[in-house]
């Protein structure tokens, strides 16, 4: 089995031309490992969201490659990026997770339904119970409290058992308390169900719930840190700023 | 301010150019109705200018209105007139004019006009050397006999050359002549349409079997002599028969009432060129209640900044000013471009109207602009005065509100049905109670007036019945990308009610058309048939019904093994009690039978003749006639005294045209020269109905004037006239369906941007293109669907009580079910259409853009 959930190689990605161009990612090599829940972190302007939009097949590169399991990204059409999407990625981002015209379950079930693929209800109950969402199922979006949204939003992503989960500061809206539940329940998915997570945030607390986090700057990954603690990721951040 | 709304215009060009485009439809048909009749009106004037070329005086015969009759028409007066007319003073020149009906029939197909009267007149004339609204084109004037010339549009229409034969009969036995010459009226090839076959004077008076008559006198004057006092002086020689008129003035008095026509078609033609822009209205202010609503955040922004709300309101407003003016202006340009085409369309399926180049009248532009700003500043005034209520604290809150209907209007919805119904539903009543025979527009205009308010109460309605009938047309849909696109379409139900309610005006009014027409078919079918009592009915050919037919016809036919009876028909004009003027029908009492279908008889009709009459009952009920009492019919001006000896019900239904039937012998007697209407011929028993009208059509092959018809041939006919009528007015509702189309497209597109982000999350989730595209086109199926419904609905009831108040007692009522089902295709199909724009909006936006925040 294939300890690399995902990884770019040589990874460069550039926007606009000539004199307008902005190198958003610079040569960018980094491998994510199964089962493991890595954070990525750096200012803004870092690259750190390009970064992870190629990762989660959302975005081309100009160069270099990408990998999904052992799925070369680059080659793919829209369609086939968008299929490989439904099947090996789930998403949770910072806000507008839901539909808001579904219900919480709907929403939880929406990929497999998109792709019209049976639900395992025994998992969806399982992971309902560890998420605390049972009763709040048949709730719309509006009916339910930042934190139960973004709880439904990791419901969804782990729904369809994906081969990585990409999270874009999935607790960048919540209040401390709410936020370090969403956290916890992400840490329980990685410890637990072996599910590899990769989350970009800025919040080194929220990167102190991670295995490893690998820094970036400029477009280039700048350092690593494996066992990461809220102080060691606020000292290194200072260290690099500097 | 001024900035902000310009580039809030322009940075959102698409939603501009969707919102310009439900402005430009209705101003265009407005601008096209204008230029159109004007150029026509313009057209028409230079043809009576023309037509009265070089004559300044017109010698006709003394009309009396209440004396026409069939085969009365085209009175003459005599020709020995002329060298009285020549003595006059001041007159230069008198040349005698002979005019008649004729048949034109060509080698080619055989054919001759068509029966029953569809067609356009053809007429034959005496050549005029001289001053005259004809101009040789091509060829020579006839001279000999035998020799013919035609207008140029119907030579060119029917395929004739200089050279060719053709067969022409007025009254008697078709004879052939050489086509020597083609000639046209001034400018135009063609007079509306109408056919003109020119020959020289005595080969005229032997055509229509005339002697020693013209039907009229052209007069040229003297330079110098006075119009006026010449006019008298000819007037002075004139007997009682015969009059003068001033030529010019009495062309300029034709020009005038056919203006006036024209005013009415024009008026016409606005109704639906307003319907288009109500419907247009209806789009703009859903789409800038959406923008309003899309903007809350940039507006509360600008309240926070220190904007007065006049302020917001003036720039919303000044936005719709822009639209309206920049829309109107296309819409001008468009409306040419559209009565142009008319023109084409009318030129190309051989309709032939002067055509005097476009006129475009400084009136028509300023009215189109007017119209369009108007309709657009109105359709945004509510928006506007809504963004004046948006607190500076929206800037600061995130989701977009979606405020509940309010229950008042609801209820005012209600209200307004239950007034509607009780309304259509009195009318209706009324109307197959009292019957249309008394000519009370009454039940009509209730039913108008209820019409009217349904619809109102339909637009209000709709947002409140929107959710559930919505959940309901989706129920079908269960897939996820059509039960997202069933949500999506419920989540903002005054704004899809709207939409749809733009798009069911256009399609309830058709709908209230076709079942109105279909309704009247039926009614008239049904009549028809019960009416029509024998196999054959012989009649004119020609365009003029009141041609009638040749005295010989009967004899002839009575004269064939194949037929049994014969019946003759014949009608006359009359002042009848009451004041009423119309025609009287004369039957011949052994063959009652044949001609006409009752369902009850009092009296006997056995008991016609001389100086008696039998009465329709509904008249008669009206009028409280007894069977003996005497009523008094003047016909040819003179009173006569008519015993009643029979009352009658028609099997068909009441007839409101006809009530009062003579005997044939004893009218024909009164009026001289009176020639049959019809024949009515029933064929001995074991002859195949079509091998009969195939052997009659030949036995009377000598009159060409005559058309041998069928019940089938009559109903194929009125059904043929009746689809064309349906045809026309759904081709002028055409425009506002389109409307409500481009209203369905900038409603989906404005959702499209507004749910950007979760289309993306739905793209990031998995969601293909294909997928996105299928959602958008669901929702934009059901809200066509939903206005189709409603339309239909309103359609259903309208049509009943349309037709119930028109037709009066006896209306049918049908519905045209597989038209309705065409219509929901239709209308699926405008919803497919309708998404193509917002879903490539929605499959090109940028995942990453779409997921990502401020």
């Amino acid at each position: 089995m294939n300890e690399i959930a995902a990884r770019a190689v040589n990874a460069t990605k550039i926007y606009g031309e000539g004199d307008t161009a902005v190198v958003a990612l610079d040569g960018v090599s980094v491998e994510f490992e199964r089962s493991k829940f890595t954070a990525i972190m750096g200012p803004s302007g870092s690259g750190k969201s390009t970064l992870m939009h190629c990762m989660a097949a959302l975005d081309n590169l100009t160069s270099g490659s990408v990998y999904l399991g052992d799925v070369e990204l680059n080659s793919l059409s829209d369609k086939e990026l968008t299929l490989l999407r439904r099947e090996k990625v789930g998403f949770i981002f910072q806000a507008y997770n839901l539909v808001p015209t579904l219900t919480a379950l709907e929403n939880i079930t929406l990929p497999q339904n998109i792709a019209g693929r049976k639900v395992d209800q025994e998992w969806l109950d399982h992971v309902v119970g560890i998420l605390d969402i049972g009763d709040r199922l048949t709730h719309r979006p509006t009916e339910l409290s930042g934190g139960q949204q973004q709880r439904v939003a990791v419901a969804r992503a782990l729904g369809a058992r994906p081969e990585i989960i990409f999270g874009d500061e999935p607790s960048g809206n919540l209040d401390s308390k709410s936020g370090a539940e969403l956290l916890g329940f992400l840490r329980t998915a990685v410890d637990d169900f072996g599910q590899s997570i990769v989350m970009v945030t800025h919040d080194p607390v929220a990167a102190a719930y991670a295995d490893r986090v690998v820094f970036l700057g400029d477009g280039r990954v700048v350092s690593e840190m494996a066992n990461p603690t809220t102080d060691s990721v606020f000292d290194r951040i200072k260290e690099l700023e500097t | 301010m001024v900035r902000i709304s310009l580039r809030n215009l322009w940075d959102h060009k698409l939603r501009t150019v969707l919102l310009g485009l439900a402005i430009v439809a209705g101003v265009s048909f407005v601008v096209g109705s204008f230029v159109f009749t004007d150029s026509l009106g313009r057209g028409f004037d230079d043809l009576f200018t023309n037509a009265q070329e070089g004559t300044d005086i017109a010698v006709t015969p003394t009309l009396d209105d209440e004396n026409v009759g069939i085969g009365l028409d085209f009175p003459r007066i005599p020709a020995d007139l002329e060298d009285d007319l020549a003595a006059v003073d001041g007159v230069a020149d008198v040349r005698p004019v002979l005019q008649s009906f004729v048949v034109l029939v060509t080698d080619d197909d055989g054919s001759q006009q068509p029966a029953g009267g569809f067609g356009a007149p053809t007429f034959g004339i005496s050549w005029i050397e001289g001053p005259s609204p004809f101009s040789i084109r091509e060829g020579r004037a006839p001279t000999a006999s035998g020799e013919v010339i035609i207008d140029v549009g119907t030579a060119e229409s029917r395929g004739i050359a200089i050279g060719d034969t053709v067969g022409v009969a007025a009254d008697g036995p078709k004879q052939d002549f050489t086509v020597v010459g083609l000639m046209g009226f001034g400018e135009a090839d063609n007079l509306l349409g109408a056919t003109f076959m020119a020959f020289s004077f005595e080969q005229a008076e032997t055509l229509f079997e005339v002697d020693g008559e013209v039907n009229n006198f052209d007069i040229s004057i003297e330079p110098g002599a006075d119009l006026a006092t010449t006019v008298e002086a000819v007037q002075a020689v004139l007997p009682d028969t015969a009059q003068a008129i001033d030529a010019r003035a009495a062309a300029e008095e034709q020009a005038a009432e056919l203006q006036q026509g024209l005013a009415f078609f024009n008026i016409f033609l606005l109704v639906f060129a307003g319907i288009a822009l109500v419907v247009g209205a209806f789009v703009v202010y859903n789409a800038f209640r959406v923008v309003v609503a899309q903007r809350t955040r940039e507006l509360a922004l600008l309240r926070v900044l220190g904007t007065q709300r006049s302020q917001l309101v003036r720039m919303v407003i000044l936005e719709s000013v822009i639209v309206g003016v920049a829309a109107s202006a296309t819409g001008v340009v468009f409306g040419v471009l559209l009565a142009i085409a008319l023109e084409a369309i009318l030129e190309a399926t051989g309709g032939t109207l002067p055509t005097a180049g476009l006129v475009l009248q400084p009136r028509t532009v300023v009215v189109g602009i007017l119209v369009g700003t108007l309709t657009a500043v109105a359709s945004a005034l509510i928006p506007a005065a809504r963004s004046a209520r948006i607190a500076p604290m929206a800037a600061l809150r995130d989701q977009l509100e979606t405020r509940p209907t309010k229950p008042w209007w609801t209820w005012a919805g209600l209200t307004l049905g239950a007034i509607a119904l009780a309304l259509v539903i009195t009318g209706a009543r009324q109307a197959s109670d009292a019957g249309a025979l008394t000519g009370d527009t009454g039940p009509v205009q209730l039913v108008g007036a209820g019409a009217a308010l349904l619809f109102l109460s339909f637009f209000l309605l709709a947002r409140s019945v929107a959710r559930p009938a919505l959940a309901w047309l989706g129920r079908p849909l269960r897939s996820t990308t059509g039960t997202l696109a069933r949500e999506n379409a419920r989540r903002t139900p005054r704004r899809t009610a709207t939409t749809a309610a733009a798009l069911m005006i256009g399609l309830g009014l058709v709908a209230t058309v076709a079942i109105m027409t279909t309704s009247v078919e039926d009614t008239i079918i049904g009549s028809v048939e019960e009416a029509f009592r024998s196999d054959l009915l012989v009649q004119p050919a020609g365009f003029n019904p009141l041609a009638g037919i040749p005295d010989e016809i009967a004899p002839t036919a009575e004269g064939l093994d194949f037929v049994d009876s014969v019946a003759r028909l014949a009608t006359v004009e009359a002042e009848l009690p009451a004041d009423q003027t119309n025609f009287v029908v004369a039957i011949e009492p052994e063959t009652v039978d044949l001609v006409l279908a009752f369902d009850d008889v009092t009296g006997s009709f056995a008991d016609l003749g001389p100086g008696k009459v039998a009465v329709q009952q509904v008249e008669a009920d009206l009028r409280g006639y007894e069977l003996g009492d005497t009523v008094e019919i003047t016909i040819l001006g003179e009173p006569r005294t008519y015993e009643i000896v029979a009352f009658f019900t028609f099997a068909g239904g009441a007839n409101d045209s006809q009530s009062y039937y003579l005997d044939y012998a004893a009218l024909k007697e009164t009026v001289p020269g009176l020639r049959d209407n019809s024949v009515s011929i029933r064929l001995v028993d074991g002859v195949e109905l079509e091998d009969g009208k195939t052997r009659l059509a030949a036995a009377l092959e000598d009159f060409p004037s005559v058309a041998v018809t069928s019940l089938s041939d009559i109903l194929e006919q009125t059904r043929a006239a009746l689809l064309g009528l349906v045809g026309m007015i759904a081709g002028l509702l055409f425009m506002s369906v389109i409307v409500a189309v481009v209203g369905i497209v900038l409603t989906l597109y404005l959702a499209v941007i507004e749910r950007t982000h979760e289309t993306g999350l739905l793209r990031a989730i998995g969601m293909t293109r294909a997928n996105v595209r299928e959602m958008i086109r669901w929702e934009s199926i059901l809200i066509a669907l939903f206005g189709a419904i409603l339309g239909v609905m309103l359609g259903l009831f309208l049509g009943w009580g349309l037709s119930v108040s028109i037709i009066g007692p006896g209306a049918q009522y049908a519905v045209p079910w597989l038209w309705i089902v065409l219509g929901f295709v239709g209308a699926a199909i405008a919803g497919v259409l309708a998404a193509i724009i917002p879903s490539y909006r929605a499959t090109r936006m940028d995942v990453l853009e779409a997921i990502a925040y401020e």
